[in-house]
This record gives C-alpha cells, sequence and structure tokens, in this order.
C-alpha cells in the first residue's frame, strides 16, 4: 500500500469514478491517454485537476481525510499541497481532518488558517464505554473471574486517571 | 439525480454500463457471445449478452481503479466501523463547530474542520498513564472519522452529493516499505 500524495488523490479520484453520473467520460479518456503513452500512472498535477474535474458536477463534496500526521513526511506537504488546491479550486468541497496537534504549523500554514477546529479529548463516556466492552472480552475469556466489586474499582481508577490527562 | 453509492459496487457497475462507457471492449465481447449462443432460445442469448457486459466492464472498470490508485479506502473504513463501538465519539457531532461546517452550503463558511487529538506522551507520565494513553488513542482517533463519514453518508443519501474519504496510516505504510525491500 504506497501512501504517496498521488496515490491518495488518486483514491479520492477513484471513489468519485465509482457511481457518480455524467464524470466517467474524464477518467476514461485520461486512462486511454495514458495507455497510449505507455500505462503509465498520473502525476500528481494532474490528479488533482482530474479530481477537481469528476466533482465539479456534484452539488456538495464532504472529503474526509483521516491521520493526516500519519502520512510519510517526504509526501505529506505535497499531499496538504493537493489538498490545499483542491479547496481553492473546488467550492463545492467541504474538508474534515483529523490528525495530532504537533503538526497542527504546518497546517495552519497551508490548510486550516480561519478553519472551525476541534480538540479530540478523552470523553468521560467514550472511556466507559471502552472498558465495558474490554472487560466484557476479558469475562468471555474467563467468565466469572470478574466480580462486580472489580469491575467497578477498575472503572473507577481509570476514569480517575483519564481525568487527571 | 446525480448520487454516490455507499460502497456498493454492483451499482457503480450498473452506472457505468448506462453511461456507455466502455463501447469499445463490450462491442467486441458481444458480437463473441451472441455467434456462442445462436442455438439456444432468445431469453438465455439475452442473459448472457447482459452478463457479458457486465463481466467485461467490471474488468475494465477495476482496470481503470487500480491505474487510479492502489489504496483500498472503502476497505479500510469497513475495517475500522467494524471496531468502532456504539456511542463512541458522537459528542464530536454535536459540536457547534461540526455543525456550522456541516450545514454551510452558501460558501460563506469556512470549508474546513479539523479535529486534532492524541497528544504525545511526555516522559513524566508514568507507565499506566501511557497505556491508558495509547488505549484511548486507539479508541477515538480513526473511529471518530468513521463515524463522521458514516453519519455524512447518511445526511447525504438521496442528494446531489458525495463523501469521499481516505485513511491514512503510516505503520501499513512502512510494513509496505519493508516487505519490498527484501
Amino acid at each position: 500500500m504506497d501512501q504517496s500524495a498521488v496515490n491518495m488523490i488518486g483514491g479520492l479520484v477513484q471513489q468519485a469514478a465509482l457511481g457518480a453520473t455524467g464524470i466517467q467520460g474524464e477518467i476514461k479518456r485520461a486512462f486511454d491517454e495514458s495507455k497510449e503513452e505507455g500505462g503509465d500512472g498520473l502525476q500528481l498535477p494532474d490528479m488533482v485537476k482530474l479530481f477537481v474535474q469528476v466533482i465539479g458536477s456534484i452539488e456538495l463534496v464532504y472529503l474526509c481525510v483521516d491521520a493526516v500526521d500519519e502520512v510519510i513526511p517526504q509526501e505529506r506537504l505535497k499531499f496538504l499541497r493537493a489538498l490545499q488546491q483542491i479547496v481553492q479550486e473546488a467550492p463545492n468541497v467541504r474538508l474534515f481532518l483529523t490528525g495530532r496537534p504537533h503538526i497542527r504549523a504546518e497546517f495552519d500554514r497551508l490548510l486550516t488558517k480561519g478553519a472551525y477546529s476541534i480538540d479530540i479529548v478523552a470523553d468521560r463516556g467514550d472511556i466507559t464505554r471502552y472498558l465495558s466492552q474490554r472487560m466484557d472480552d476479558d469475562d468471555d475469556q474467563d467468565p466469572g473471574l470478574m466480580t462486580d466489586d472489580l469491575r467497578n474499582l477498575i472503572m473507577e481508577a481509570m476514569l480517575e486517571k483519564a481525568s487527571e490527562m | 439525480m446525480n448520487t454516490l453509492p455507499t460502497g456498493n459496487e454492483g451499482s457503480s457497475i450498473l452506472s457505468l454500463s448506462q453511461h456507455g462507457m466502455f463501447n469499445t471492449r463490450t462491442d467486441h465481447r458481444m458480437t463473441n457471445t451472441i455467434h456462442g449462443d445462436s442455438n439456444s432460445n432468445v431469453g438465455n442469448v439475452s442473459s448472457s449478452y447482459n452478463n457479458t457486459i457486465n463481466v467485461t466492464i467490471e474488468e475494465e472498470s477495476l482496470q481503470i481503479q487500480e491505474w487510479l490508485s492502489p489504496l483500498e479506502p472503502r476497505k479500510r473504513h469497513q475495517d475500522v466501523r467494524n471496531r468502532r463501538l456504539a456511542g463512541v465519539g458522537e459528542w464530536v457531532l454535536r459540536r457547534c463547530e461540526f455543525e456550522s461546517w456541516c450545514g454551510s452550503q452558501d460558501g460563506s463558511a469556512n470549508p474546513t474542520l479539523l479535529c486534532y487529538g492524541g497528544q504525545g506522551v511526555g516522559k513524566t507520565y508514568i507507565r499506566y498513564k501511557c497505556i491508558l494513553l495509547k488505549h484511548w488513542t486507539t479508541l477515538t482517533r480513526n473511529k471518530i472519522s468513521s463515524l463522521v463519514i458514516d453519519t455524512l453518508r447518511k445526511q447525504t443519501r438521496g442528494q446531489n452529493m458525495a463523501v469521499i474519504f481516505l485513511y491514512c496510516d503510516y505503520q501499513a505504510q512502512m510494513d509496505q516499505s519493508w516487505i519490498n525491500r527484501r
């Protein structure tokens, strides 16, 4: 799974190509032209251009990218610039990104200045659900070993520690 | 109506066939099929004809998909959503930032929403905190993305809107590089 910037934007084109109407001609044309020239894949600027063309007839496109900080460093800047270009050229795009705070400055410089932002905090309800599930799983392995008292003790201790994070 | 399907490749193939994208190759195969079935009844010819068109279009559709990208974001999304616990991350959907971002359609609002989290673990953290933090990170990070994707898909169903997504995964990338080097 080569997560280069061009493959990632290609992954977006691929999804837009599946099922939308009136757009396949552009992709097919690009594919045929590439075959005539030896069958190589598109380069990043062409892939970005193709994506913008392909989504042109769609009223609103929600584009969601999880864990942008996990893009390999040598491709990340290229990828962020590609997203920046998409947002600038396609007013029908709404971009949803998740990432760790340490690349916030990089985000802001290229993409997210003035953007809406939400800090993903350790939500008490989420932690409770998660711990319950984990303890249920443990209980399935050794039924009866996890008493209600032990369960409550673990839950209280973990939630207390979580609140200190 | 111009709508993207939600992971249903079958309807995608149908859609491609409806729009006559792959005429050249299908014409060739159609001729062969009709000749091959010439002794059968009309219903069988028709059925075989349609199946062949679908198979051929599917082949070319797959070729084009592979040419565009080797990544399989739909598969990854399925995997993440299968591991998502009910209710986890739903507070994000109720935040006013999410509602403003999601609901703005006139271009007046900022088009981008950034969710950031998973603070780095400092040296002062003692071991159990590290473990809890690691679990919490596992719990929330891509689950929230998958929840947002599913919510938007539900909201946009039947409209001329699309939800397109990617999951970036450093570990998968490194594993692949290691395999390629061998």
